[in-house]
């Protein structure tokens, strides 16, 4: 781990052209991260996942159903696998990645909790991502894991196409009609499908194109006019005034990966409206009105801060976020990757972990998978 | 007057046949019947006499089932009431007792609940270096609703004791005098239809007395 630290430190160190607040940002970075990847791969569990519906908080009662458990504990294992994956070679991390896909790959097929509660989608969505990241690593991708990988891959493709709703979104209740196929879609789980369908596609994948530009223009539908994306795949995509969600202040995650899903999408070959102006607004949006994420996170109650901000929106957005500045490269750096690896590090445990929202045994994990692999992909365009 | 409204009522529901009455008779008040003057008509003066008596033995009949209605009414209320207190004293009155007892349980579990909440909070808190704000705005709010919870938790417990106090007793009472005050009305109902039924039975008999003389002196003149 030392080992990987001292190599991690010395690609990453600041060169001569770089603004000085920049060089304290990736200094700052490769502490955050060497401490929140000795989180993760400490608290992996027995079984090669992380998280679970251990420790319950107050608010947590109310989930009971196990496959709901389960999905979360997919995406969380995901989430996490993602992040060790994008760490250079140290022996423990590979260890606790070959078992947290092994974990993925080798479970029963997931299945929806209840009628309305389809939060298996989650699990489809991460679970999906981290194995085509797996499928796209060479230390991963051969042998009977490089089977089974594809395998799972797949078969987590087919339940996401199944739980797309017919606006071309996915999200994760089905409240409203307890269908078997969903009604609600939201704008940034479709960014996060999408990324990963793409991504597939890139390998080889074969995928539902149909589908899959169905899903980028649900995510184009959610724009709006300054910047932001609506919470849902609404039939008409209206901004929201005063206090509402559907604006900048409460868009600040949903503006970076759905922003990254239409540009990447664009590279793709598919037709949209963002470009890399849009992409740097995006952060600029992010960091000049984070107070109000600043605010959300550690709420206990779902939406209960200003323009209807979660705790929890806040390392999700940072995530992407951390992927936007990895494609605009070393010149936005010194803008954005001070305020990017302030906004993270300020909320680092003296432990490693990080956390948005509290939510059984799954917010340190997923906190630190999203806040370190933030900082991983911002700072691999470093200069 | 009563008897002309009353015969327009049943007319009007097509419920009586009345005998033909010569249109130079006006109506009369029963058992009213003018004696015959020397120039009057006895045909006339019998007929309305038995009109008379048609109406008044349907008054009897509708005074019968309107007796037998009340009858059964009261005598109902009264089983009820009865039933009521008898199961007041059975199971009513301890059920009661122990569900106030419940509600002051909930009150007590309501702000354990909040207190174990608070302590979670402080838990959750307590391991992270959430910003200072965040935190302290919600464990504010955590303890003003242990506050809150705690000034209800007194309240039920203030309204629990003067219930099984007060309120208890009286609502004892209460049935008890609904039990009481049913018999009186049931007692009362029986001396007022058997008043009624009195009179209505004076009347008839007049009616019948009238109808009788009538007849025979008809039967005189006829001779």
């Amino acid at each position: 781990m030392i080992a990987f630290l001292f190599i991690f430190a010395q690609a990453a160190a600041p060169g001569a052209e770089m603004a000085p607040a920049t060089g304290e940002a990736i200094a700052k970075a490769q502490s955050v991260i060497s401490s929140g990847a000795s989180f993760l791969i400490e608290t992996q569990n027995f079984d090669g996942s992380w998280g679970g519906s251990q420790k319950p908080m107050i608010y947590d009662r109310f989930w009971t159903f196990p496959e709901t458990h389960r999905s979360w504990q997919i995406a969380t294992t995901g989430l996490a696998v993602m992040t060790l994956m994008d760490l250079p070679d140290d022996a423990n991390a590979r260890a606790a990645v070959d078992h947290g896909i092994d974990y993925i790959t080798n479970g029963a097929r997931l299945k929806r909790p209840t009628g309305w509660d389809s939060d298996n989608t989650w699990g489809y969505i991460y679970g999906f991502s981290a194995l085509v990241k797996a499928a796209q690593d060479e230390r991963l991708g051969h042998g009977s894991r490089k089977i089974a990988i594809e395998a799972k891959g797949k078969e987590l493709m087919q339940q996401m196409w199944d739980y797309q709703a017919p606006n071309g979104g996915w999200a994760y209740y089905a409240m409203e009609t307890e269908a078997v196929r969903p009604s609600w879609g939201t704008s940034f789980m479709t960014g996060v499908a999408v990324l990963a369908i793409l991504d597939a596609k890139q390998l080889g994948w074969e995928i539902e194109e149909k589908r899959l530009r169905a899903g980028i223009r649900a995510i184009e539908h959610c724009r709006l006019p300054d910047g932001s994306y609506t919470y849902s795949v609404n039939p008409i995509s209206v901004w929201s005034a005063g206090t509402g969600i559907d604006r900048v202040r409460g868009s600040l995650s949903r503006i970076q990966v759905c922003n990254l899903a239409l540009a990447r999408a664009n590279d793709a070959g598919y037709q949209t409206s963002v470009t890399t102006a849009d992409l740097k607004e995006g952060l600029a949006l992010l960091f000049r009105e984070h107070h109000y994420l600043d605010i959300a996170r550690g709420r206990p109650q779902p939406h209960e801060a200003f323009h209807y901000n979660s705790g929890y929106f806040y390392y999700f957005g940072h995530y992407y976020a951390g992927y936007v500045l990895e494609r605009l490269g070393p010149s936005a750096q010194d803008q954005f990757l001070p305020p990017l690896v302030h906004a993270i590090a300020k909320t680092q445990s003296p432990d490693g972990s990080m956390i948005d929202y509290f939510m059984n045994d799954y917010g340190r994990p997923y906190g630190v998978a999203y806040g370190v692999g933030a900082l991983i992909r911002a700072t691999t365009s470093a200069p | 007057m009563r008897t002309a409204l009353l015969t327009f009522l049943l007319l009007g529901a097509g419920l009586v046949f009345l005998p033909n009455i010569p249109s130079s008779v006006r109506a009369q008040e029963p058992g009213k019947t003018e004696t015959a003057e020397p120039d009057s008509d006895p045909a006339a003066e019998l007929a309305l006499a038995k009109r008379d008596l048609a109406i008044a033995k349907l008054r009897m009949e509708h005074l019968l089932s309107e007796q037998e209605l009340q009858r059964l009414q009261t005598q109902m209320e009264h089983v009820n009431a009865a039933a009521n207190l008898k199961e007041y004293n059975v199971y009513v009155k301890d059920a009661a007792v122990e569900q106030a007892a419940l509600e002051l349980l909930y009150s007590k579990d309501e702000l354990a609940d909040a207190e174990e909440e608070l302590r979670q909070l402080g838990m959750m808190y307590d391991a992270n270096n959430l910003a200072d704000a965040t935190a302290q705005i919600v464990m504010d709010r955590a303890n003003r609703g242990i506050e809150r919870q705690r000034k209800a938790l007194e309240l039920a417990a203030k309204e629990h004791a003067n219930w099984v106090k007060y309120g208890l007793p009286r609502e004892f009472s209460e049935i008890k005098n609904a039990e009481a005050l049913a018999a009186a009305e049931m007692n009362l109902m029986f001396l007022s239809q058997t008043l009624a039924l009195k009179e209505m039975e004076v009347e008839l008999s007049d009616l019948d007395k009238e109808i009788k003389k009538l007849e025979s002196e008809l039967s005189e003149s006829n001779d």
